[in-house]
């Protein structure tokens, strides 16, 4: 069944079609969500964001992109929206402890242990999340497009919607910017 | 400088931490996951849109309902208080004789 195809038969109600798209595209969407947030249970939740959306949103699909990149960009969307939500409850809850002591744990990977990562560099994955972490959003989505989907300039522009020089600024940046934060952690 | 040096090296090595990464497998029961919450939330969107339908199509049938008695209603007084004042008119002509006044111009 082509893309097309399946879109149709999503639209149509097809129940069926939508399990063959979460079985093709749930790999690719757990984890471009995972390199995003750093934690597997979260990001479980926010990969069935991704694809309840996807079922809810797929009739203005216009075929104007591929689907993959349309749902490359739904991921990226989802994520980094949990990530701007879980910001504003840490500062809320930050407020609130001014006041009060007894406040529940506001979601906050540290030295996070990606399982996709090699033993021996374990160590130096979880410091270089953390400076991922930091990044500007545009920066941060090229940075982990490339790096954790193994996704070519073009594709990352299709997705971030920017022609290809922007991304790959975006990525010199980024590269820029970790290399000084980690530097900096490695020299103090 | 020496550190700096040996710093800068240690984060590069970190920037390539990560170039071999593996994907990693999703939870065998995401499918019906997702699947349950899209159940639940049609049972969600179902709700606000075919009650209020319900409640306007009978709130329709009652008005048009109460329009037609009241329509009926006062169409039946009408008729009623003609006949009526039709009665007491003749009743009035015979006392007075003046049926067929009309005829002696």
């Amino acid at each position: 069944m082509s893309d097309q195809e399946l879109v149709n038969a999503v639209t149509g109600g097809n129940i069926k079609a939508f399990e063959q798209l979460v079985n093709t595209y749930k790999k690719s969407v757990f984890n471009t969500v995972l390199g995003f947030l750093r934690d597997v249970e979260n990001a479980e939740e926010v990969t069935q964001d991704v694809f309840i959306k996807i079922y809810e949103t797929i009739g203005g699909f216009k075929g104007e992109a591929k689907l993959s990149t349309w749902i490359y960009r739904i991921s990226v969307n989802q994520s980094l929206d949990y990530l701007r939500k879980a910001k504003r409850k840490k500062r809320f809850a930050t407020l609130l402890s001014l006041f009060n002591s007894e406040n529940e744990v506001i979601y906050q990977p540290v030295n996070f242990d990606h399982p996709g990562v090699l033993m021996e560099n374990k160590e130096k994955a979880a410091l270089l999340f953390k400076a991922i972490d930091e990044l500007p959003d545009k920066q941060k989505t090229a940075f982990l497009l490339q790096k954790v989907e193994h996704c070519s300039q073009q594709k990352i522009a299709e997705i971030m919607q920017l022609n290809e020089g922007a991304v790959e600024s975006l990525l010199t940046r980024a590269k820029l910017n970790l290399r000084k934060s980690l530097t900096k952690y490695y020299a103090s | 400088m020496k550190n700096l040096k040996e710093a800068e090296k240690q984060a590069d090595e970190a920037l390539k931490s990560i170039d071999n990464i593996q994907s990693i497998d999703v939870n065998e029961f995401l499918y019906t996951r997702i699947k349950n919450r899209i159940d639940a939330l049609d049972g969600q969107i179902e709700k606000p849109i075919v009650w209020p339908l319900y409640r306007m199509a009978a709130m329709l049938v009652l008005f048009i309902a109460i329009n037609i008695i009241s329509y009926n209603y006062l169409l039946g007084t009408n008729t009623s208080n003609k006949s009526i004042k039709t009665n007491d008119l003749n009743t009035f002509s015979e006392d007075y004789n003046l049926q067929g006044i009309q005829n002696n111009y």
